[in-house]
């Protein structure tokens, strides 16, 4: 739709120039075919070229010579041509939309959708605003077949994984790349300590508002992306904000502002066993981290009061010392989750004044967790124009600034037996069921330190931990553009743009002094700087060759910079209690808590030239190729230079063939083919050695500080060269049935070569890693788009759309030197890729089996053994996944459901297993006084006679090797519920407003994930590693969020 | 006109195109870390120091787990360790003190320091003797090679020994040359002191030649050789020992042992062995006595007494021995009232809220605080506040090797057997009595008061010297060498472990608790899975509580112990 806009707009100004010889004046009224006027529309004269466009009442005056015709075409319109002297009330036909639906591609490039040979997925604004959401990647989740969204938990702000097309690359990122109105917006994630200390921190698309956004396309396929180079291999988000779409005209000036009120609760909890408390072997073991003790009795069986336990706890607690605790059910886990908040305030502003069409709004977001301590707040503020300056010059750009301050109790990995560093859900989620979390003081008032029902006081309260206890983010972030467009001679354009995107990010980790973990306190700080400078020039040429072809050149070059530093310091055993500031700690470091540097700078450069031509047969066949070439800063010379081709067909069979042609089953066909290929390039500094050094290592016995040099265990690799990505895809669009049926389907494989692999070494090679290049990872996928509309009258509207995503990845070609490569989690329970298996295997320590019959081996003590070797213990990749949306209007009234279903896929679950281990759900709530004989056999093969008990059977095979973490992650969930009513243009009339509507609204209502434990009730959508290639390994990761609540949206 | 505008525009960005390959050149070199070519020779051995403390400190507790000094879960022996427990003992060896001592020692050499070079060869070659002692045959030949050989082969134990012995008597070679260069910049072993040096670096020849005396024939006239050269270490200051310094964090520079047991106020993180304990505090006299002079020093109690043994905290008190034991065997608890709170070897129940009841490390080597019999949890700040020692060789060592070899091999060139057994309990006593002082740690009147005299300690060594005299055969004189040894190699798994595989003692060990059929004693453990995984000319992997899996040195029965 946009071209004919743009040609409506050529042909205006050709008419003014031209506007000379007229002799008459004719005055029409161009209306649609209901009689509505429209706007915008052009009147040209067919011989002069003299034309207009109608006001916003449809109105036209034109001066033209008598007996001349005119040529009127609006947006959306099919094209009539009248004699001047019946132009007097013109009502144009709506045009076939499957021929003239516009999308943004590449570099911005709008281009006909019929004329694309790769699948663009499009997601405008209806769907993305109002959400209870404020993370752009979180509110796509389902929206787009080949798009995998995975959270990393509940927790508001927490990060969020993008995943298009399946994993392409074993080490590098596979996150897509985001495109925010035609500039690179850095959505990456700077983690300051591995997943092991609680990597929940987000990705810096958090910073983008949906709210504020007017469409988002998403680029799959190389195909789509080759423009964007290396950059784009992962695919791209590509975001228009409403500041950035300002080359629309507006008819007024357009005030809307909405306010959203969410809930934010727990999504769901285990259900807690109320018959057995905490303990082993039936023991009235109030103290155990585990609930294998005593059946509850009522009355309730007293023990010593928890805090009557030594004369610490006895000058702290006066009140408990002699007291009993009554042994029973308290119903604590609930009760730790609370009720959060989330408020939304949206305010837009757009308008059009002469030659200036502008946009401007603010967001503000208030996001309040489920736990204490949880929050993300969020201010935008955004500004775009565009101005025609000549009529052949026309300036636009965008300004925004985004201050966001996400804030939560840290989450570090727990294997269920306390956390690695502090995590605020570690423990919470086993609390044995006769412990009163909430009922027992969780501090300690003459030290503040925590203090908890253990008698070593080696758990951390959790409450303790949400007061004393944070991690923090805050970023300040501007970015915008200025582009300014020339247009040398018709169909033919420059344009130069300038992109920039500038944040700080500051970012906290505090725990006061009084904690189990870090009992002397620690806060670290770390202030990041990134800076994207982007440069693009670019030519853009249209011309007809003739009447049947048609051609669209667009070349130019590309240059990107970007710069990271930072600057940190980690200081321990804290001064004054409650005091979070660095002089108020005795001890201070430039290395994070997991020993990483929190001071260094990045720096790098790419730079590319870039060409494309299209070329059009009679508007139903395309054929398209380009290519780019890109050199980066991070290799050597010798391998710095990259060129990567494309090629795509594009078929329209409903406009070529005649007999298709106004068919009454096929409306519209299209048959696409593409090729191409991108590249990826490694992260700075890989390619030549340095030194490592530390100072301060070790303090002497005297004091004197131990300073180190040591070789560096990475090794470098002067010969790296990029990663190779080749991808064909194939795809049909059409619409049948009176276009109530529509499928999109896509089949791609994308083969990944010459990988730029971290190479594990034996470290007796002295080495512990090298990066180089080798392997090879394929995708192929299915991505389908099925919808119909079931009902389609005046009153009633109802579509379906099923949306199916299949992916299967495969490994090869690693050398044979190299057994595999483990590329997330831990070495010896992570992500895997080896020769003949699928991307992302899970290895682990399993359970040892007969050879023969399966059968797990128990050891002379009753339990099963464990295998000395880590062996493939599953695949988290599931077979495919499907969401169905559901779209029920009745006039104003509209009623929207999101269901998912993803079907399969293994995963390590800590939770879960702890939770079983522990004895804490319903699962084990059987009668546990009886003996216990596990299923297996001896070494010998022989039917096992060794008796255990109840609590030796589930807590030490439970605990048992990896695979006993391991389940099927086969889930269903409800997405997303909205109801929304808009009042009636009729009511609204008489009033100020332009439109008033209200909706209703939820997320994760529900979901179930069949093969788990029953009463675990546990979420698969977490992922333990934060952002990363990395997937089906959670650590407790913290339970998902379930948000509902009511938006109410008023235009002016 | 059209096309000339196109044409200038793309010689502009030809030109431009140009220019920025220099760019890209420029940001090629990390701006974080400085060239290889800066290395220092005493930065680098500052590298190496400190990952052989890291080396000594997880083999030491890997051996004093499996010879019952601390406590082993077990429950098995096929189960009681995964590979991956041995990724850091061969990760520190190999890429962290291998690599930096290669890339050191050619460049000490040529800038003439030579007891840099010297400090270099020894802790390598102990890492080495070490490696082959637990894992049996590793790489060595094809190792630390970088890119230029990426799976290493494996080279024989025997043959590794070979090079282990010449690297030592290369670095015995170094610390004799005179005009060397300026000392080191930190010594935390000897304090530059070449001559310790040398002595240490003999002595660890006399430990590995000892290891090797049941399957070289030619060990005891080269044992003979070293003794009569009379340069290996025999007073407490010359004692091999890592001293670790007491400062918390940012660095935590306290023994491990100390960090990781004292850290949090009242809970302390390991157990000890039920079994060590009682052989210190009760075993001589068959009740809990005072005659060891060295238990107030060795260990810590929380709580002196048992009243905080129920059913939930200590629940192997409230259930009979295992019908395995015998009914001398020492378990669950040590005796009396003493509060003397430990594990049982191969107990792998759950673990109960008992941090504030263990028994921990004491004084000595941990630094911790002198059992004054008073009680009290621990806490951060208390006794040798960490400043504790690695005794990686002691003079009682030295001694008691020579008794050893004395009973075994004849060779008599130090003393006879019960005259050198008589020397190490006095060099072992006087040293841990002494210990306080020596790390600057200043006893209380009470606990002065609680201090060995003279008297009592030769109280000690005369009963366990007539229990020497009393014994009957050579095997039962070896039984109570090994284990006075096996007591005052507290602090050394390293030499426990050895020693016992080397000679079966002490012969009352305790078994694994969790069942009569525990599988064959790891005779050495599996390969790490970081070799296992990443070298695929490693071998196949062993299987643990089933084959033995004997070192090249040790050519006992595969039933030899449990």
């Amino acid at each position: 739709m946009r071209k004919k806009l743009l040609l409506s707009f050529c042909a205006w100004i050709f008419a003014l120039i031209a506007g000379l010889a007229q002799t008459t004046t004719v005055t029409g009224k161009v209306t649609d075919d209901k009689g509505k006027p429209i706007e915008g529309a052009a009147v040209v004269e067919k011989k002069s070229k003299g034309g207009t466009a109608t006001d916003a009442n449809g109105v036209f005056k034109l001066t033209v010579k008598p007996g001349a015709i005119l040529v009127i075409s609006g947006t959306g319109f099919e094209k009539r041509e009248v004699a001047a002297t019946e132009a007097g009330n013109v009502s144009l036909k709506t045009a076939d939309e499957n021929l003239s639906e516009v999308v943004v591609t590449a570099l911005g490039i709008k281009r006909e959708k019929k004329a694309l040979g790769y699948a663009v997925s499009s997601v405008g604004k209806k769907d993305l605003e109002l959400r209870p959401d404020g993370d752009l990647g979180r509110v796509l989740s389902g929206k787009a077949p080949g798009v995998n969204i995975g959270a990393t938990s509940g927790l508001s702000g927490s990060g969020t994984n993008i995943v298009i097309r399946g994993v392409n690359t074993i080490n590098g990122s596979s996150q897509p790349l985001f495109v925010v109105d035609g500039v690179p917006f850095d959505g990456g994630t700077n983690t300051q300590a591995s997943f092991v200390y609680g990597n929940q921190t987000s990705s810096r698309f958090l910073d983008l508002d949906p709210n504020n956004i007017e469409s988002v396309d998403v680029l799959k396929g190389l195909s789509a992306t080759t423009m964007y180079g290396e950059l784009g291999r992962n695919g791209v988000i590509l975001v228009t904000t409403k500041n950035g779409a300002t080359s629309k005209a507006r008819k007024k000036t357009e005030i809307t502002v909405s306010q959203s009120m969410f809930t934010n609760t727990v999504a769901n909890l285990p259900e807690y066993n109320e018959s057995y408390g905490g303990g082993f072997d039936l023991s009235l073991g109030l103290a155990f981290f585990s609930n294998w003790g005593a059946k509850f009795t009522n009355p309730a069986a007293t023990v010593p009061h928890p805090y009557d336990r030594n004369a610490e706890m006895r000058a702290a607690f006066p009140e408990f010392v002699g007291k009993t605790y009554d042994y029973k059910y308290y119903n604590s886990v609930p009760k730790f989750f609370k009720t959060g908040t989330v408020s939304n305030t949206s305010v837009n502003v757009a308008g059009t004044s002469g030659a200036v069409n502008y946009n401007a709004n603010f967001g503000y977001l208030d996001d309040q967790g489920f736990v204490q301590g949880n929050g993300l707040t969020k201010n935008t503020f955004g500004f775009g124009g565009s101005a025609k300056l000549t009529n052949k010059v026309t300036v636009s750009g965008t300004f925004n600034y985004v201050s966001t301050d996400q804030k939560s109790p840290p989450t570090s990995t727990s294997f269920g037996s306390s956390a690695t560093a502090t995590s605020v859900f570690g423990d919470v989620m086993y609390t044995p069921t006769a412990v009163d979390l909430m009922g027992l003081p969780w501090e300690n008032p003459l030290t503040h330190g925590h203090v908890y029902y253990r008698n070593g006081n080696d758990i951390q309260n959790p409450i303790w931990t949400t007061y004393n206890s944070f991690t923090q983010d805050k970023v300040n972030r501007a970015y915008g553009n200025l582009q300014i467009r020339y247009e040398v001679l018709k169909g033919l354009n420059l344009s130069y743009r300038v992109g920039f995107d500038n944040y700080s990010e500051f970012q906290m980790y505090a725990q006061n002094k009084g904690g189990q973990q870090y009992a002397t306190g620690i806060y670290r700080t770390s202030a990041g700087n990134n800076n994207i400078w982007d440069h693009t020039a670019l030519a853009s040429y249209k011309t007809d060759i003739n009447s049947n072809w048609d051609l669209n050149v667009d070349a130019g070059v590309n240059s990107r910079e970007n710069t990271y530093s930072q600057t940190g310091t980690l200081s321990k055993d804290q001064m004054v209690y409650g005091l979070l500031d660095h002089t108020n700690f005795i001890t201070h470091d430039i290395v994070s808590e997991n020993g990483s540097d929190l001071d260094y700078k990045r720096k790098s450069q790419s730079i590319g030239a870039f060409a494309s031509a299209t070329f059009g047969y009679n508007q139903y066949l395309y054929l398209n190729v380009g290519g780019r070439n890109s050199w980066t800063s991070t290799l050597e010379k010798a391998n710095r230079s990259i060129f990567y081709p494309s090629a795509s067909v594009s078929f329209v069979p409903t406009s070529a063939i005649p007999a298709l042609q106004n068919n009454k089953y096929i409306n519209y066909l299209k048959v696409r083919l593409g090729y191409a290929t991108s590249a990826g390039f490694p992260d700075p500094y890989q390619t030549r050695p340095v030194l490592d050094i530390a100072t301060r290592t070790f303090l002497d016995r005297s004091g004197l500080p131990v300073n180190t040099n040591a070789v560096s265990n990475f090794l470098p690799n002067p010969d790296l060269k990029p990663e190779l990505q080749t991808e064909f895809e194939a795809g049909i669009d059409g619409k049948f049935l009176k276009n109530r049926l529509t499928l999109d389907l896509t089949l791609y494989n994308r083969i990944s070569k010459d990988q730029l692999l971290n190479r594990d070494l034996d470290p007796a090679t002295g080495y512990t890693g090298i990066k180089i290049n080798a392997g090879q990872v394929s995708n192929k996928g299915v991505e389908m788009g099925l919808g119909y509309t079931f009902i389609q009258n005046k009153a009633w509207n109802w579509k379906v759309d099923a949306l199916w995503t299949l992916n299967r990845s495969m490994v090869s070609e690693l050398p044979s030197d190299l057994r595999e490569i483990v590329y997330a989690g831990y070495t010896t329970l992570g992500n895997f890729a080896i020769n003949g298996q699928p991307l992302g295997v899970i290895k682990g320590y399993y359970w040892q089996r007969e050879a023969k019959t399966g059968q797990r081996i128990v050891s002379p003590t009753g339990d099963y053994v464990s295998s000395q070797e880590i062996g493939i213990i599953g695949d988290p990749t599931p077979m495919y996944k499907l969401t169905g949306i559901s779209n029920l209007s009745y006039k104003g009234l509209s009623f929207r459901m999101q269901w998912e279903y993803t079907c399969g896929g293994d995963m390590y679950s800590s939770t879960t297993r702890s939770l079983i281990a522990r004895g804490v759900t319903k699962d084990t709530e059987f009668d546990r006084a009886a003996p216990y004989l596990l299923p297996g056999v001896d070494a010998n093969g022989n039917p096992n006679r060794v008796q255990t008990s109840a609590t030796q059977a589930f807590f030490n095979n439970g605990f048992g090797p990896d695979e006993s973490g391991m389940f099927d992650a086969t889930l269903i969930r409800l997405r997303e519920m909205s109801l929304a009513y808009s009042l009636p243009e009729k009511l609204l009339a008489k009033t100020p407003f332009g439109g008033v509507s209200f909706t209703l609204s939820g997320t994760n209502l529900w979901y179930n994930a069949p093969n788990l434990p029953k009463y675990s009730h546990f979420d698969p959508e977490t992922n333990g590693l934060g952002v990363s290639n990395g997937k089906g390994l959670e650590f407790i990761t913290g339970p998902s969020s379930r948000r509902i609540g009511a938006s109410l949206r008023i235009t002016f | 006109m059209r096309y000339s505008k196109f044409f200038i525009c793309l010689a502009l960005l030809a030109t431009t195109l140009g220019a920025c390959n220099k760019k890209l050149d420029s940001l090629l070199d990390s701006p974080n870390a400085p060239s290889p070519a800066t290395a220092d020779v005493d930065l680098s051995l500052n590298q190496i120091q400190l990952s052989f403390r890291g080396f000594y400190g997880t083999a030491s507790t890997l051996g004093a787990e499996l010879s019952r000094q601390q406590s082993w879960f077990g429950p098995i022996y096929a189960n009681g360790y995964s590979p991956g427990t041995f990724d850091g003992l061969w990760g520190t060896a190999y890429s962290s003190i291998f690599v930096n001592a290669d890339q050191m020692i050619p460049v000490a050499q040529s800038q003439k320091k030579f007891v840099q070079s010297g400090i270099a060869k020894v802790l390598k070659a102990y890492t080495l003797g070490t490696l082959v002692d637990e894992f049996g045959d590793i790489p060595y030949t094809e190792a630390v090679q970088g890119a230029a050989n990426t799976n290493p082969k494996i080279d024989k134990g025997a043959d590794v020994y070979v090079k282990v012995l010449a690297l030592l008597d290369d670095a015995i070679a170094d610390f004799n040359k005179t005009g060397a260069g300026a000392a080191p910049t930190n010594d935390l072993f000897f304090g530059g002191s070449a001559t310790n040096w040398r002595k240490a670096a003999k002595s660890l020849k006399l430990k590995f030649l000892m290891n090797t005396r049941l399957v070289d024939a030619s060990a005891s006239a080269k044992i003979a050789a070293l003794i009569t050269e009379n340069d290996l270490v025999t007073t407490d200051a010359q004692d091999f020992n890592f001293k670790y310094g007491s400062n918390n964090s940012s660095p935590d520079s306290r023994h491990p042992k100390y960090a990781g047991n004292y850290n949090v106020n009242g809970q302390v993180g390991e157990y000890l062995s039920t079994y060590f304990m009682d052989l210190v505090v009760k075993e001589k006299t068959g009740t809990v006595s005072t005659l060891d002079p060295r238990r107030r020093y060795y260990f810590y109690r929380q709580n002196t007494n048992y009243a905080n043994v129920n059913e939930t905290t200590l629940t192997c008190a409230f259930v009979a021995n295992p019908p395995h034991y015998p009914s001398t065997m020492p378990f669950c608890l040590v005796g009396g009232n003493s509060g003397y709170w430990g594990r049982d070897h191969g107990d792998n129940s759950g673990t109960p809220p008992d941090g504030a009841f263990r028994t921990t490390y004491g004084v000595y080597p941990a630094g911790g605080e002198f059992d004054a019999s008073t009680g009290g949890v621990v806490k951060q700040v208390m006794g040798g506040r960490g400043a504790g020692v690695d005794p990686i060789w002691n003079s009682s060592f030295t001694y008691f090797v020579e008794a050893e070899a004395a009973l075994k091999l004849g060779v008599t060139a130090g003393g006879t057997a019960r005259a050198l057994l008589s020397k190490a309990l006095y060099a072992s006593i006087n040293k841990v009595v002494g210990f306080p002082a020596s790390i600057g740690y200043s006893l209380s009147a009470s606990q002065q008061a609680l201090v060995p005299t003279t008297a009592q300690i030769d109280t000690y060594v005369n009963f366990v010297l007539a229990q020497y005299d009393a014994a009957t055969t050579d095997d039962a004189r070896l039984n109570i060498i090994m284990k006075e040894y096996y007591i005052a190699a507290w602090g050394n798994g390293v030499e426990t472990y050895n020693s016992y595989r080397r000679t079966g003692k002490p012969d009352n060990i305790q078994l694994v608790v969790t069942t009569a059929s525990p599988g064959v004693f790891l005779r050495s453990f599996t390969y790490p899975s970081v070799y296992m995984n990443r070298n695929l000319n490693a071998p196949t992997q062993k299987t643990p509580g089933v084959a033995a899996n004997k070192v090249f040195w040790d050519n006992n029965p595969d039933n030899f112990i449990k």
